[in-house]
């Protein structure tokens, strides 16, 4: 079922938290919302649950609004990132609990429902649990039941907000992977809220970057991880440096790093600011000539971060590198080097001014 | 070896907690032991057959079910009252809910003797609404539903204060979830709120019904003091005592610190139970 979004604001007291936000989600689309907290990406997921109403704008679903709609009415799944099950239930009265509140006409026998909940249980790995009560479950478990007790009422949409953040990393890393199964095997249109940009970049069809209330950018992940609209969402994807440099006759002045990739620059004289990824850093051993000096190393697993101080005004340059060139090329702390940047961006007054090379 | 601090460090942590709970104890058996152990002292002074006469007098007899009277009209009440205002206040947004919340905290803040008052000069007979009501042949001052009225408000906070608290701590995401699951609000609350709630609310029953059959000072205002008729248990004892009659007084004390037992027997294994569901 897809969902049009148009021109939405929400203010809580004077304090704006949707600032006209846009977005057409596709049918069986899966579609993340990602930005920090307090970007409104909760509010907006909130209002499409029927849980928060807008103060402007609408939300279209199959040509009508949905604001006139309660809760109850919108057959969404709702998903929250502490689970929110039913502790004095069964797991499977957990997942039985939208069945059962139905009214008597439209509620199925029990043996359906009973059904129902078998046929869950095992899509959701979690056969034999179901006389359980959640406090007996893992928080993997517990995130699976919050899942199979939204999707017992076939939503048309799936709605998540953070829904691994609660969980640790090897966890997590399986559930949004499952996630994404789930979502193409049963064919909704899932919304999801994060904060974490792997999560976002890893499982989404599209990513809408929130600020302030704002839509930033909206595009796949390759779109948004090669071509971020803003130093905001250059920022947010991950660590980043910033060189601010000066740019003359179309050539960007930095002292050193020689930016290859920035040969044709077509701007004005003006200043900038360079962003460039710690991984699209190159380091090589200088002697004497080298134009910057290691100044930390610590340890990332195949990776390390070295910390670079530049010579002249000494700003410091994260690079990851790999550790066994690093060895090869005996680089250490208080090495001299050459550095040199494969790629990077340009950005002046908040706009992207480059290409790709 | 043995460190040389360590005999020290362990005498004066032996030591510490014994001072401590003997300070207790005798600060416990001076302050609550002995008085309780002094109602029924005099209560059985004069003989078992003396007691029994005394709280089977029809005056104390009258009294007795006059508190329980009051206690079985005012606590379910106080019960709807609680719950109602609780499940607002947490699970809903409104506009004047800091005005609630702060209305509910009231009866806590002033004195019941000025609950009282403010009661007789509403609906007394030189009262705001009394001359009304005394055309209509309503007269609730120094009657039954004076008692009632003003028990009511004084004790109306136990319940809600007790549920608010919990009830904030719990969130409101389960119901939000049981309604985009399709739950009307009446489902929401009978299934997924009442059952996690359901021990915090006993015990604010519990404690709401102990202050309901205590309460004193409000209902001596509004009562009238008629024996027989409008005196509830603590009234009764206050009459027997200026009556010089200190038997019959602290039989019927001892009546009201049964009751009181009880209650905190009854206070006891809920918190337990609930403390069993948590851990």
């Amino acid at each position: 079922m897809g969902i049009d979004i148009q021109q939405l604001g929400k203010n809580f007291g004077k304090q704006p938290v949707l600032r006209g936000v846009d977005l057409t989600i596709a049918d069986r689309e899966l579609v993340a919302l990602l930005g920090p907290s307090g970007s409104g990406k909760t509010t907006l997921l909130r209002i499409l649950a029927g849980l928060e109403w807008p103060d402007r704008g609408d939300v279209v679903v199959n040509g009508q609004s949905w604001l006139n709609q309660p809760p109850q009415l919108r057959k969404v799944g709702l998903v929250f990132q502490h689970y929110a099950l039913f502790e004095h239930m069964t797991i499977a009265e957990n997942i039985a609990f939208g069945l059962r509140v139905r009214d008597r006409k439209t509620r199925p026998s029990d043996a359906t429902i009973m059904a129902k909940v078998e046929e869950l249980l095992s899509l959701m790995e979690l056969a034999g649990l179901g006389q359980r009560y959640p406090a007996q479950l893992s928080g993997g478990q517990r995130q699976r039941v919050a899942l199979a007790r939204a999707l017992a009422i076939e939503p048309q949409v799936l709605l998540l907000d953070e829904p691994f953040g609660a969980l640790d990393a090897r966890v997590r890393r399986d559930l949004r992977r499952w996630l994404r199964s789930i979502h193409d095997r049963l064919g909704m249109t899932t919304v999801f809220v994060t904060h974490d940009q792997e999560e976002a970049l890893e499982i989404a069809d599209r990513i809408v970057i929130l600020n302030e209330g704002q839509i930033v950018q909206i595009g796949t992940p390759e779109e948004i991880y090669d071509h971020p609209a803003t130093p905001f969402v250059q920022r947010f994807l991950g660590g980043v440096n910033e060189i601010p440099v000066g740019v003359f006759a179309g050539r960007v002045q930095v002292d050193g790093i020689e930016p290859r990739f920035l040969s044709s620059l077509a701007t004005a004289n003006n200043g900038a600011t360079l962003f460039i990824r710690p991984q699209d850093i190159d380091v090589s051993p200088a002697a004497a000539d080298g134009i910057a000096t290691i100044q930390t190393v610590s340890f990332l697993g195949d990776q390390a971060r070295v910390e670079l101080a530049m010579d002249g005004d000494e700003t410091i340059i994260e690079a990851e590198l790999n550790r066994v060139q690093m060895r090869d090329d005996k680089l250490d702390r208080g090495q001299r080097v050459h550095v040199k940047a494969r790629h990077g961006r340009l950005y002046q007054n908040d706009v992207a001014c480059t290409a790709q090379p | 070896m043995t460190d040389p601090m360590a005999p020290l460090a362990a005498t004066r942590a032996n030591r510490t907690p014994a001072i401590l709970i003997a300070v207790g104890a005798v600060l416990t058996a001076l302050f609550i032991a002995a008085p309780l152990l002094v109602i029924f002292d005099q209560a059985l002074s004069k003989g078992i057959d003396v007691y029994r006469a005394n709280i089977l007098h029809p005056e104390t007899l009258h009294a007795i079910w006059l508190t329980t009277l009051t206690a079985l009209v005012v606590l379910p009440i106080n019960i709807a009252f609680g719950v109602t205002a609780a499940w607002a206040i947490t699970k809903f947004e409104f506009r004047g809910k800091r005005l609630l919340l702060t209305a509910i905290d009231l009866p806590f803040s002033i004195s019941p003797i000025v609950a009282g008052v403010s009661y007789l000069l509403l609906y007394g007979g030189l009262g705001l609404w009394g001359p009304w009501l005394m055309d209509r042949d309503i007269r609730i001052m120094f009657s039954v539903p004076a008692i009632f009225l003003v028990t009511m408000f004084v004790t109306s906070p136990f319940v809600a204060r007790e549920l608010i608290t919990l009830m904030q701590a719990q969130g409101r995401e389960r119901e939000e979830v049981a309604a985009t699951l399709g739950a009307s609000g009446w489902q929401m609350f009978r299934r997924v709120t009442l059952p996690n709630i359901k021990w915090a609310l006993l015990y604010g029953a519990v404690l709401c019904n102990a202050r309901v059959m205590g309460e004193f000072g409000a209902v001596s205002v509004v009562s009238g003091n008629l024996r027989g008729q409008t005196n509830t248990l603590p009234l009764q004892v206050q009459l027997l005592y200026h009556d010089y009659n200190a038997t019959g007084a602290f039989a019927a004390a001892s009546v009201l610190t049964l009751l009181a037992f009880v209650t905190l027997i009854l206070k006891a294994i809920l918190e337990r139970k609930a403390f069993d569901r948590r851990s």
